[in-house]
């Protein structure tokens, strides 16, 4: 591949990176707004731009197949939230959002941790939500059964 | 597939379709036999969440902005969670869609969204 010789500074942060070879960025977060710079040519422009960094994000072929994000229980918060009536929701969205984190930097072990606790306010919400949904709709259900009782003693 | 996993399947389907025909046939706006919000009832205050059950109503109804009147955050969220749930679905064959669509900045940011709408809605009324 001819761009196998390139080299490419990226700039992460505000910080200049680099330079990695084609090969290395295969291994790295980037993203097609991640500005890059390619060694001996003018100016930084954005990785989306370069038609040769492409494959980076556009095809599975060239990526870390290594690396599977760990799951960041995030859809599940969120419904949590929206149907829990509960701050659980809320407290699962805010690991998510940390597990998602340690994602991005690939720290596996460290996004199990989050995503877990993720899950733990989960299923917590869920459940309390669930037992405190059932406890209304009970509570209507003995008054009912109480006022059939006193209109026909 | 694991036959522990088939069953939460077919039990989560099941439990859908009974949650679909009781929303679709009860309206929870003039039906006291919902569950009420806790934090609601407790607090005083509304939670992200309230008026979610009228807003399925609504939009088992085909009726946007009935839901939308309800609860429209829960009416914007919609896009977002079907995209999570099909990056859910993909998250091993696809783990770099699964990265782009939870990317950090997006999701961030509706948790921000999640916040403002809270405080929100509480000034507002809405």
């Amino acid at each position: 591949m001819e761009n196998q010789n390139k080299l490419y500074y990226l700039s992460l942060k505000g910080n200049r990176q680099g330079p990695f070879t084609f090969l290395q960025l295969q291994n790295m977060y980037i993203t097609p707004k991640t500005m890059v710079w390619v060694a001996g040519e003018s100016g930084w422009r954005m990785a989306g731009q370069l038609e040769e960094l492409r494959p980076l994000f556009y095809t599975e072929v060239h990526y870390d197949q290594s690396f599977i994000p760990v799951k960041t229980w995030l859809v599940e918060a969120i419904l949590v939230t929206l149907f829990c009536c509960l701050p659980f929701g809320i407290i699962a969205i805010v690991y998510s959002i940390k597990a998602q984190s340690m994602n991005t930097q690939r720290r596996r072990s460290y996004a199990q941790r989050y995503s877990y606790a993720a899950k733990n306010w989960i299923l917590g919400g869920f459940f309390t939500g669930l037992v405190l949904g059932l406890l209304t709709f009970g509570f209507y259900y003995l008054f009912g059964v109480f006022l059939l009782a006193g209109v026909f003693s | 597939m694991s036959n522990k996993r088939k069953i939460l399947i077919l039990g989560f389907v099941l439990l859908l379709f009974v949650l679909v025909l009781v929303y679709y046939n009860y309206n929870p706006a003039n039906n006291k036999y919902f569950p009420k919000c806790i934090f609601l009832s407790l607090t005083g205050y509304k939670c992200p969440g309230c008026g979610s059950q009228r807003a399925i109503y609504e939009l088992l109804h085909f009726n946007l902005v009935g839901a939308f009147k309800v609860n429209m955050f829960l009416v914007c969220s919609i896009p977002l969670v079907v995209l999570l749930i099909v990056a859910e679905f993909l998250r091993k064959k696809r783990p770099q869609f699964y990265m782009q669509v939870n990317s950090l900045k997006f999701i961030i940011g509706y948790f921000l969204c999640v916040i403002v709408w809270w405080i929100l809605r509480n000034i507002l009324g809405v």
